[in-house]
């Protein structure tokens, strides 16, 4: 008899929960669709004609291959698709190496000196880019390097935020590993390779997320230093789509859902390492 | 064994990187010889010539066309066409280069709005090398177009497309609310009111649009007037009668909803236009690709001049470039040479403009190139009307006025003192504010500069 009672009382106890927990849900799936809709719009639109997307169109359409074969046709989507790829790769691997280093460096060699050094890094932060375009531009034309890599990676190789970002999260790296590595006669530089880099797996994945992202959908640096069609990105390829007296949205759309493709992969990718990373946990 | 762990950490750095361009194709190409070389290293070549140009629907194809005319002279010829996203991609290019003060990093050839020129003439002189010498008769291109850029008594550029502007109307619709497009010809704006409200009542459509963020008309409608909002390089909006009775006219328009103004620019051309909301659109002949949109309304379209105050048929030109020689152009004769031969009236200029208009839809301002008989073909969109060789026509009648520096910040401010006017506000003291804020942005810069 008890245990019935406690088990309806149980039942009805979920039941008010899940009741109070609706008008929650409810609230979080419009906002999700919210979310949703501008990446649905997005992919339907490349299936439409651009008449039907301007008149606000919402549902699919027969025109993906004409937009596909146009696109193809007008814009070097290939060279573009690879320009970004290897723009952004480069950009991440080497960033990535650097930051961390660094961050490795502040925060595990810790002494004053490198706290004010450190202090100073992050007013870095502070100086708008468009303050240093002009000199960086002047560097890049003077040493030769526009419409390479090089022009297009050097001023984003370190970052405040990327080396302030591996320096908080190298708090929870332990000690005690270094000090047995050291015992066990690893040179400083094989503790970071052989220990560190390993244990911080997630904190380099949330970094490779974020330097790649940024590196992928730069527009301003890339289009003042890669100034000739072979070098062009794909943001300047969506750029130069929605440009123009007349703007085929059919044909944009579906530059800008190749455009997004990449990098909805390397987040799908990395989500989970992403998010331990970001709240800089380490296992 | 440190020195070495280092050494071997930069050479992977650099192999990773390295290895990545090997593997590329194109793009990997330039990036390796974009290090190893110059980086303008067409410029060396003797029969190239690179251009920034923006718009792949309407200015590259005519480029294409002048490049192909131009093969027939020198079959060796390239034109490395850099694609820019829009006009101010090219405005940016020469303030970082003027402000980098390195012209180097330019293209030999820029297309540039001609409403901008003058003013990058001015803040960056260097920057440029005139066209005087070239081998073109200015006389043929109509005079409005090349006042633009024309600077100091020297000529900088070529002129390309054709501002000239239309008013295009629906013949189906003015026939059912009991028009016709001839009445539509040499009208005064009350008439047009007039037709416009018995278009309104009986299809529900407006005989007029424009862009309301952007608009357009003012600046326009006192061209058709042979007049300017500029007397002396000052703002004369709350001075001069006729443009306080333009405006007047605007807001009256708007209110007996024969005017539709859309709240910007996508609103105007997908909404307005593509939406088919409207039975007429006056603006430059650019504006043509957008009403061709709408396949269902061919053949119901038909184009004429403006209406103006007095009644006599309107002329005036909206928008437009030209392509003008950088400093950066070490081959000046053979850029000359080009522009010469092609847009500038030369052997090949009709076969580029003829070219020009079947690809790319562009309309030039060199009046003998109208006579051709891909000018003078009837377009079925409009009703099977030669409206190439009538645009060719109607913009040899534009009269130059004065033109600013400040078009754009004049617009924009004009544009928010008709949205007041029309929401009641007193027309002599919203124009006095519109005029008050563009001389403060002038004296600004004044300011700055000293």
């Amino acid at each position: 008899m008890t245990d019935s009672v406690q088990t309806t009382t149980g039942k009805k106890n979920k039941s008010m929960t899940q009741r109070r927990l609706i008008p929650t849900y409810i609230f979080l799936v419009i906002f999700s669709l919210f979310s949703v809709f501008p990446l649905y719009w997005m992919i339907t639109a490349a299936t439409n004609k651009s008449l039907e997307v301007a008149q606000g169109k919402i549902w699919f359409g027969t025109n993906l291959a004409e937009n596909f074969t146009k696109l193809i046709r007008d814009e070097a989507l290939g060279t573009s698709m690879w320009n970004s790829f290897f723009y952004a790769t480069v950009q991440m691997l080497l960033c990535l190496l650097i930051c961390s280093l660094a961050g490795y460096g502040f925060e595990l060699y810790h002494d004053k000196a490198k706290d004010k050094l450190f202090a100073f890094l992050l007013l870095g932060m502070m100086i708008p880019q468009v303050a240093t375009m002009i000199p960086l531009f002047r560097m890049m034309s003077g040493g030769k390097l526009l419409n390479t890599v090089w022009a297009f990676i050097l001023p984003q190789l370190s970052t405040p935020f990327m080396i302030m970002m591996f320096r908080q999260n190298s708090r929870n790296f332990p000690p005690d590993i270094m000090e047995a590595a050291r015992l066990d006669g690893l040179s400083e530089i094989r503790i970071f390779f052989s220990m560190y880099m390993p244990v911080m797996k997630s904190t380099y994945a949330a970094a490779a997320v974020i330097t790649f992202m940024n590196a992928w959908n730069a527009y301003l640096w890339p289009k003042v230093v890669m100034t000739k069609n072979q070098a062009q990105t794909m943001p300047m390829l969506i750029a130069n789509l929605a440009g123009g007296y007349t703007i085929d949205y059919g044909e944009l759309m579906l530059g800008v859902l190749f455009c997004s493709i990449p990098t909805m992969i390397i987040f799908f990718i990395l989500q989970k390492q992403f998010a331990e990373g970001i709240t800089g946990s380490v296992k | 064994m440190k020195k070495q762990i280092i050494s071997a950490l930069l050479v992977g750095a650099m192999a990773v990187s390295l290895a990545a361009c090997g593997s590329s194709g194109e793009a990997g190409k330039t990036a390796e010889s974009g290090a190893a070389q110059p980086a303008n290293v067409e410029k060396e070549d003797d029969h190239t010539l690179s251009v920034y140009a923006w718009d792949k629907n309407f200015n590259i194809p005519a480029l294409e066309a002048a490049e192909k005319a131009y093969q027939k002279k020198d079959p060796d010829f390239k034109l490395d066409i850099i694609e820019q996203s829009q006009s101010s991609d090219v405005e940016n290019a020469l303030t970082l280069a003027g402000s980098s003060d390195d012209y180097s990093t330019l293209p030999d050839i820029v297309l540039f709005q001609d409403h901008y020129i003058n003013k990058y003439v001015a803040d960056y002189p260097d920057a440029w090398q005139d066209v005087n010498d070239a081998d073109i008769n200015w006389d043929d291109f109509a005079a409005e177009k090349i006042s633009f850029s024309t600077i100091g008594g020297k000529h900088y550029g070529v002129p390309v497309d054709n501002g000239t502007v239309i008013a295009a109307y629906r013949t189906d619709l003015l026939k059912e609310a009991g028009h016709s497009i001839d009445e539509m010809t040499g009208i005064t704006w009350d008439k047009f009111d007039e037709i416009g409200k018995d278009v309104y009542e009986k299809t529900g459509k407006y005989l007029l649009c424009m862009d309301g963020d952007g608009n357009d008309l003012p600046y326009m409608m006192m061209q058709a007037e042979g007049k300017s909002q500029f007397k002396d390089g000052k703002p004369v909006f709350a001075d001069d009668d006729t443009f306080k009775q333009i405006i007047g006219v605007i807001a009256k328009l708007q209110q007996d909803n024969v005017l539709y103004l859309a709240n910007d620019w996508s609103d105007y051309t997908d909404q307005a236009i593509q939406g088919d909301m409207v039975a007429g659109v006056i603006n430059g002949n650019w504006i043509i690709p957008t009403i061709e949109q709408v396949k269902d309304n061919s053949g119901k379209w038909e184009i004429t001049s403006m209406p103006t105050l007095s009644g006599e048929e309107g002329y005036a030109s909206n928008g437009g470039s030209s392509l003008y020689l950088t400093a950066a152009c070490k081959k000046p004769d053979l850029a000359k040479d080009f522009l010469a031969y092609t847009f500038g009236g030369g052997e090949g200029a009709q076969a580029t403009y003829d070219e020009a208009l079947t690809k790319g839809g562009v309309i030039t301002t060199f009046t003998p190139a109208g006579g051709s008989d891909v000018y003078n073909q009837g377009v079925e969109f409009f009703n099977n009307q030669p409206i190439y060789s009538q645009i060719v026509k109607m913009g040899a009648n534009v009269k130059p006025v004065e033109q600013s520096d400040y078009h754009y910040p004049a617009r924009e401010q004009i544009a928010s003192a008709i949205q007041n006017i029309i929401g009641g506000a007193d027309v002599d003291s919203s124009l006095k504010d519109a005029q008050d804020q563009v001389v403060f942005q002038m004296n600004s810069v004044t300011s700055e500069a000293a």
